[in-house]
């Protein structure tokens, strides 16, 4: 299959011509260390999505009237019990207040301690000595980020929130959370449900939603249908659904990313091209004495491929190293901006180690035919030159 | 919205760079067509020998880079699946719209195909007058049609991909009411695969060249039907589980890729056998050996999984 002599010889052209091929890996280990780096921040962004997928009810029902979400009755939960494979529905209470003085949304989650199927990190928060804090009607549970940035404004463990009537209500910080996901987390406050209710402007007998759990996933989607058919006002999400939706969004993402990335690709081929074209005379020269001494086209081609794969494997690897620490270890300055978004409360996560086989044969699937799309004629071109007239 | 998807994006730029390789390819041929005289020693015949050349070199690599890309195709339609409601395996998406199937067929066509003009190339490169350089660059027109109807079907199919509707998943696709060559059942079917083998492996003993691919043709057809409803469902220990894509999951060690490997080698070699004898009158006993050889693995592997359910549960589906 591979001729190791004639690999052994397209080596010894690359070592000697180094000035050619300098410039070409170079781009090309840019090129390939800039995908891989954004292959890598959607793999860890979606393994980071996924551990609050986790944690997450398997239904969320909501009420939805004229277009427009409304608060959910708190009975209803009582009417979504009753339906066979519904091991557990509570109401939930939580919204998004806005903090006008650093532009941002902070989301308030009222916590029922007593409740069962607390998400995971709200679970360890309470475990971890925040249930006096909850059932005090003015404690709150800051997520650690946002509760260096409150000290950082007000010089005290104290924030008020004005209600929508426009009276404030004073909360102390009782306790921080550190979550495992960063994403989601820094812009958190967990409180008692009746005074997130309050700062919310949620009515006694209303919530933001109810959560419902299904033991057996199978029994899912027969059981979303039926709370379709009880309560036709509601919109139904379910786990599968938000997963769906966030495989989405990371693809579209980096496939816009791509689409501009084309436009690199492309200008890539046509420098590395124009390159390859480019022979020299004493490259001439080498070729006429080759095929003087016996050498078949197919075989001088085989050179030039060998030459444009040992260039193309260089640097995908370089470029896979350079990348994997960049992302991993740096947490991808800049390039990370992108997929997250700008915020003052921007959350500090950091980028989960996750190497995907799949993404990394994809990567070179993006570059790798480009790459050698643009070494098959040039290559060609100077197999075929005429060696009488090169010698001469 | 779909071509947004790394995956299919990738497809769909490769596709982009082989159009362009095939369409050179064809201008060349036209030339070659007209012109081809090999007795002639003038300037033309000189240059277009090397262009012949230089269309070979583009059709092997179209057919390089198609092999790892129909992979990337399965794999990236397995991928859909997650993203379309209702379906668990690639047979979802590839029937989300009319023309996934046909897309399917075309790509496996397209690679058969191309390996055989690659087969012809080797034959007239091997003669000392390229007594076949003109058949070969007859084909060529073919194969810029296939392809281009390929392409055609693959950007009809990413464009129509609707991820909000449902499709259905492969219990429900693979059922005896959907085809006729579903309905004859498991037990029937494997022992028409079986039959199919015994006849494949007494033609290659004998030497009957043209009725050895014939059965090779069908045990193409044979195998598939015997894998989705016999063998597969001892792949996945459930009898209702029929399904050729479930097969090139994760949670079956991905063994699907290594039964259509064995069943693409088996089937090319014999298909490329036949047009050796066809092309150049003379057989091949070498590629017909290979044949043989990848379609008893094939025969194998798939007698294996049933057996050894049966050895270890003393009881068939």
């Amino acid at each position: 299959m591979i001729n190791l002599k004639l690999l052994e010889f397209a080596l010894g052209s690359i070592s000697a011509r180094k000035g050619k091929y300098i410039f070409i890996s170079l781009i090309l280990t840019l090129i390939i260390f800039l995908s891989a780096s954004v292959f890598y921040i959607t793999g860890a962004l979606r393994l980071e999505a996924s551990y609050t997928l986790d944690s997450m009810p398997d239904i969320i029902v909501q009420k939805q009237t004229a277009g427009q979400r409304q608060f959910i009755r708190r009975d209803t939960a009582d009417r979504l019990l009753e339906i066979p494979g519904v091991s557990y529905a509570v109401p939930r209470i939580w919204g998004t207040y806005r903090y006008e003085y650093l532009n941002s949304n902070i989301t308030i989650v009222g916590v029922d301690v007593f409740a069962g199927h607390l998400p995971k990190d709200i679970e360890t928060a309470v475990k971890g000595g925040g249930m006096e804090t909850l059932l005090k009607p003015d404690g709150m549970i800051t997520g650690a980020k946002l509760a260096d940035t409150l000290r950082h404004i007000y010089n005290h463990d104290e924030f008020s929130f004005q209600k929508p009537d426009g009276g404030y209500i004073s909360m102390k910080t009782g306790a921080v959370f550190r979550p495992e996901s960063g994403l989601i987390s820094s812009s958190v406050i967990l409180m008692n449900q009746d005074t997130a209710a309050e700062i919310l402007g949620i009515d006694e007998n209303r919530a933001t939603d109810i959560a419902v759990f299904v033991p057996n996933p199978e029994e899912t989607d027969t059981i979303a249908e039926k709370i379709a058919a009880m309560a036709p006002d509601t919109v139904i999400i379910t786990k599968e659904k938000i997963k769906a939706m966030y495989q989405n969004m990371f693809d579209y993402k980096s496939g816009i990313f791509l689409l501009i990335f084309s436009v690199c690709l492309f200008t890539f081929f046509i420098i590395a091209a124009d390159r390859f074209t480019g022979i020299g005379r004493e490259e001439r020269k080498e070729i006429a004495v080759l095929k003087a001494l016996g050498y078949t086209v197919s075989d001088i081609l085989k050179i030039k491929f060998y030459e444009a794969a040992a260039v193309a494997v260089f640097a995908f690897l370089l470029g896979i190293f350079l990348a994997l620490p960049y992302v991993f270890v740096f947490h991808a300055p800049l390039l990370k901006n992108v997929f997250t978004g700008y915020s003052y409360l921007r959350p500090e996560f950091v980028l989960p180690f996750s190497f995907s086989v799949s993404d990394t044969v994809i990567i070179f699937l993006s570059v790798a035919p480009v790459y050698t799309a643009s070494v098959i004629i040039p290559a060609w071109k100077s197999a075929v030159t005429d060696a009488g007239e090169s010698i001469r | 919205m779909s071509f947004l998807i790394p995956e299919v994006y990738i497809l769909f730029l490769s596709d982009i760079i082989l159009l362009v390789f095939i369409s050179i390819s064809l201008f060349i041929s036209a030339g070659i067509i007209r012109n081809w005289d090999f007795a002639s020693s003038a300037d033309r015949q000189y240059r277009l020998e090397k262009r012949s050349a230089l269309v070979s070199v583009l059709i092997k690599y179209s057919l390089a880079l198609k092999i790892p890309l129909f992979i990337l195709f399965i794999y990236a339609e397995d991928k859909l699946a997650d993203v379309l409601p209702g379906a668990m395996c690639a047979a979802g998406s590839v029937n989300a719209t009319p023309y996934g199937k046909l897309l399917l067929y075309m790509k496996i066509f397209n690679i058969y195909f191309f390996s055989v003009w690659l087969v012809i190339n080797r034959l007239d490169m091997k003669t000392e007058d390229l007594r076949y350089t003109r058949l070969k660059h007859m084909l060529i027109p073919f194969v810029f049609v296939c392809f281009a109807a390929e392409l055609t079907l693959f950007v009809l199919n990413f464009a129509g991909i609707d991820p909000a509707v449902p499709v259905s998943c492969c219990t429900a696709l693979f059922t005896s009411e959907s085809s006729v060559f579903l309905s004859i059942g498991g037990r029937n079917s494997f022992i028409i695969f079986s039959i199919n083998y015994v006849l494949l492996s007494l033609f290659f003993i004998f030497r009957r060249h043209t009725l050895y691919f014939i059965t090779n043709f069908i045990y193409f057809f044979t195998s598939i039907i015997s894998l989705i409803l016999f063998t597969g469902t001892y792949v996945y220990e459930l009898p209702t589980h029929l399904c050729p894509f479930c097969l090139l999951q994760g949670g079956y060690w991905y063994v699907g890729y290594l039964f259509y490997t064995l069943l693409f080698l088996g089937t090319f070699f014999g298909v490329s056998a036949f047009i050796t004898k066809l092309v150049s009158g003379k057989s091949s006993e070498y590629i017909q050996r290979q044949s043989f050889i990848f379609n008893s693995l094939y025969f194998i592997l798939s007698v294996y999984y049933p057996l050894s359910y049966f050895l270890s549960h003393r009881t068939w589906l």
